[in-house]
């Protein structure tokens, strides 16, 4: 299953991380959660009008191009459940795809 | 011979059960063991399949790792990292799709970079035999300002 939804969450100034002293300036805070299903219908007309060019593409590289398409299918799906997050004084990066 | 098959033996030999009876009894003891057996196999094939590798680092702020993830001096900073294993597997599916000729100026490269790796030598298969052998350990990597930790979950 490919990825339907992301979440982005980014803090930054001195008191990104929760305190109950605060000092300095306020925090600047970015929370996204991105509907991805939205941009792969989006990319999906696109896809199906470039698919020829890429056919053409992995043919001259010699690359079998449904075994191409496959495996980036399996990346896409493989991104499924990645969590990253950053944590440093001054900043904090989350980022969850599922 | 088991402790449970030998007191249906001892009662038929006393005569408290018959040649059926202990024939029933052992039976059904075999198939006790047959069941836990498998029972235990599908719960080591269910412990042996881990979903996740996680990388857990945690550095103190003036210390390299922390300033390689960009972090400032004055406070620790930690990275917590769930890869899926299906991103993985992908990840070894395209190295099979890089054509023969890049692969050698790959494998210069990362020779280069003191990893004598061979990507045609990199199939799926050997990344199943990885995360089979990865499922029950834990790497920690502790230093004097960092800790990192990796393991599959």
């Amino acid at each position: 299953m490919i990825p339907l939804f992301a979440v982005v969450r980014i803090s930054t100034g001195k008191d990104s991380q929760p305190s109950k002293t605060r000092q300095g300036p306020l925090p600047q805070r970015l929370g996204l959660w991105i509907p991805l299903f939205l941009i792969w219908l989006l990319l999906l007309p696109i896809v199906l009008v470039l698919s020829p060019i890429a056919m053409l593409g992995c043919l001259v590289v010699q690359i079998n191009p449904f075994r191409a398409f496959r495996v980036f299918w399996h990346i896409l799906a493989g991104l499924t459940g990645t969590h990253i997050e950053v944590k440093a004084p001054d900043a904090m990066v989350l980022v969850r795809i599922f | 011979m088991n402790d449970r098959r030998k007191e249906v033996l001892e009662m038929l030999a006393a005569g408290q059960i018959n040649v059926e009876e202990a024939e029933r009894l052992i039976d059904a003891l075999e198939k006790g063991n047959v069941t836990q057996a498998s029972a235990s196999d599908s719960s080591s094939a269910a412990k042996a399949k881990p979903k996740y590798l996680r990388v857990l680092v945690d550095a103190a702020g003036d210390s390299e790792i922390a300033q390689k993830i960009g972090g400032s001096k004055g406070g620790p900073t930690q990275v917590n990292i769930r890869v899926p294993m299906q991103l993985l597997r992908a990840g070894v599916r395209l190295a099979s799709l890089i054509p023969p000729q890049a692969q050698v100026h790959v494998n210069e490269a990362l020779r280069e970079k003191g990893l004598t790796v061979d990507l045609s030598q990199l199939k799926p298969e050997n990344l199943e035999e990885l995360i089979d052998g990865l499922s029950d350990m834990t790497v920690d990597v502790v230093d004097k300002n960092a800790k990192v930790t990796m393991f599959c979950e």
